[in-house]
């Protein structure tokens, strides 16, 4: 087991304009150390997250998983989630030995065609709860509203996905039983991804999943 | 400095052009392997136009190197190019609409309003 990257910066008044890391960001570092020989052997080159948060995901793998040099982008709308990711990074010692670069932005809107076919690990605990709209303004509601059944960010996550991975990417995924494995499955087949679950927990209030993409 | 060789600006406009008001230098280790596999990446005509841009006192040849490879003090000069200046404060124009995008510690920010979103 991997320790948890430090995140001892952070205050609750952080926490109160970020979200702060709970069962399902560690399902997602648990699921992807299911995987450390496959993305080990990978040597990810280039790394992305969407929507990185307090950055824990995105510092967890640059600690463990890449053992040379490695690119990384973080991508968030919300610009303290931004720099909060890149406290995160320094704060675990990672910055002279990766690059990492941040952007505030909707997606990889600005990324997509440089980085199209060039990522080799991407990594995005999304917003996944259903409510009415995803479509919200305030930045904590951000966090977790999918819209429809959940998936309405996801939708454009994995449909980016497939144009981002490199031939032999990984792309992990968080997502809630109400998203629908089927569904994912279907939205990933229509762009030619793969789907696969690999980890699934209970908690107190969701059932969880992680799914691995990989282009067919 | 490496980000503004990725971004876009609106609809098409790369590169972006870069206005520094405060730039930082950060010292970041030196691997030769991660260098070599990152140039391939990287639009060299951008890369250069971002070092005139900034006034960097960094000699880029007009065209990359053949033997890239071998050639050390190229790839040195191009991690430090990439790698370490830091553009804490300042902006991201795109070229095409003149649409200024801020960039603030170190963080630029590409949100488009959705009147622009084509």
């Amino acid at each position: 087991m991997f320790p948890t990257p430090d995140l001892s910066h952070f205050t609750r008044n952080d926490y109160s304009q970020i979200y702060e890391p709970d069962a399902d960001s560690f399902l997602l570092l648990d699921a992807l150390e299911l995987k450390l020989n496959e993305i080990l052997e990978l040597k990810p080159l280039i790394v992305l997250e969407f929507g990185s948060g307090s950055g824990i995901a995105t510092t967890f793998v640059a600690k463990n998983f890449c053992l040379t040099p490695s690119l990384f982008f973080a991508i968030d709308i919300n610009p303290y989630a931004c720099y909060s990711t890149k406290r995160t990074f320094e704060q675990n010692n990672l910055h002279h030995k990766h690059c990492l670069n941040i952007v505030q932005c909707n997606l990889t809107d600005p990324l997509i065609e440089r980085l199209s076919s060039k990522v080799d690990l991407i990594l995005f605990n999304p917003p996944y709860v259903p409510t009415e709209t995803s479509d919200v303004k305030e930045v904590i509601e951000r966090t977790y509203a999918g819209g429809k059944q959940g998936i309405e960010v996801i939708e454009k996550a994995i449909e980016q996905a497939s144009r981002l991975l490199s031939s032999k990417g990984l792309f992990y995924m968080v997502a809630l039983e109400e998203n629908n494995f089927d569904t994912l499955k279907e939205l990933a087949n229509q762009v030619g991804l793969n789907t696969d679950i690999i980890l699934k927990r209970r908690t107190l209030i969701e059932r969880l999943f992680v799914v691995e993409f990989q282009r067919k | 400095m490496l980000t503004s060789n990725i971004l876009k600006g609106v609809t098409r406009g790369f590169p972006l052009k870069i206005k520094a008001d405060k730039v930082e230098n950060v010292s970041v280790d030196y691997n030769r392997d991660f260098i070599t596999r990152i140039i391939p990446r990287i639009e060299y005509d951008a890369l250069r136009a971002a070092v005139n841009d900034l006034g960097l006192n960094e000699s880029l040849p007009e065209t990359m190197p053949e033997a890239v490879q071998q050639d050390d003090e190229f790839l040195k000069t191009m991690h430090k190019v990439l790698l370490e200046y830091e553009i804490e404060e300042g902006e991201l124009i795109c070229p095409e609409t003149g649409r200024k995008f801020p960039i603030s510690k170190g963080i630029p920010n590409m949100l488009l309003q959705e009147t622009e979103v084509s």
